[in-house]
């Protein structure tokens, strides 16, 4: 028995095909950046977990100095944040770019609230005398935090050029592949504090 | 239509299970003394947390297994390796 298809049911199927197959969102050169990225960091994790390993009662005297609500500010806020970027990209898909770069400011917000509590933390440790000399713990928490603290500006850089570029129309649902590359970006500085969170705030 | 409403709704969800799992953390670091079980919690909801944004936020879940696995691998194995790290 043959089955004969008309062309707009051949269309469908062809549309429905090219939606279940995989597909890496964003650019290729990104994710390999983004790979590149989260190597380095898993090595200061590690070095990091050593460390606390080799003389823990230094760490657990650090990271009493420390403040617990500025990690789980910084936690909410990067959440937050990305939040607005995942829901920026379902919009560009809808070829709605106002909504999307309403969300984008809304996203950079909140980074903006992450990086003024970092920074008060970062004044309140040094008036208190703690610099990256002061011993190991200080030097890889200083070093670590604030590796991510650059990324985290890197990232408002890109998603202040996606915001202003969304307000032009660039993006649409065939043209957003720079878009999911920017958001992927951001989502790995999230992917990252959610993981430094866990070894400078929460374990004890 | 329909894959439009679950695209954000499955965000929506994610960002929810992510803030609710990071108060979750933080209270229970804060308010329980140190023992083996509130470590593997700990581990336990920074691996679901890694998981979300790798397969929610990054959109891994509809990418190739090779790629997902990779990232999914970082989100599960870094943690679990700092915890023995320190632990055991």
């Amino acid at each position: 028995m043959t089955t004969c298809l008309t062309t707009n049911e051949i269309a469908v199927d062809a549309r429905l095909k090219q939606a279940e197959q995989p597909r890496l969102p964003g650019d290729l050169a990104m994710w390999f950046f983004i790979l590149m990225e989260l190597t380095v960091f898993a090595i200061f994790f590690i070095g990091f977990a050593v460390a606390e390993r080799l003389n823990p009662q230094l760490f657990t005297s650090g990271r009493e100095s420390l403040h617990v609500w500025v990690g789980l500010v910084c936690t909410l806020t990067l959440v937050i944040s990305s939040y607005f970027v995942a829901l920026a990209v379902v919009k560009v898909r809808e070829n709605n770019n106002p909504a999307a770069k309403k969300l984008l400011l809304l996203a950079l917000l909140f980074a903006c609230v992450y990086l003024g509590v970092k920074l008060w933390e970062y004044q309140q440790l040094i008036e208190l005398g703690y610099d990256l000399s002061t011993n190991t713990f200080y030097t890889l928490y200083f070093f670590t935090t604030a590796f991510h603290f650059m990324h985290v500006l890197l990232g408002m850089i890109i998603l202040g050029y996606m915001a202003a570029k969304t307000g032009k129309n660039v993006y649409s649902k065939h043209n957003c592949q720079g878009f999911e590359a920017g958001a992927t970006y951001w989502h790995m500085v999230d992917l990252v504090w959610i993981l430094l969170f866990f070894l400078v705030y929460v374990v004890h | 239509m329909l894959s439009k409403f679950t695209e954000a709704t499955g965000i929506h969800i994610s960002a929810s299970l992510l803030l609710i799992l990071t108060l979750l953390s933080i209270g229970l670091s804060r308010y329980y003394p140190a023992s083996w079980w509130l470590t593997v919690t700990l581990v336990l909801l920074t691996v679901i947390k890694g998981q979300q944004i790798t397969d929610v936020f990054m959109e891994l879940r509809h990418a190739p297994a090779n790629w997902r696995f990779f990232l999914l691998a970082y989100a599960v194995v870094i943690p679990i390796l700092l915890a023995a790290i320190l632990y055991l």
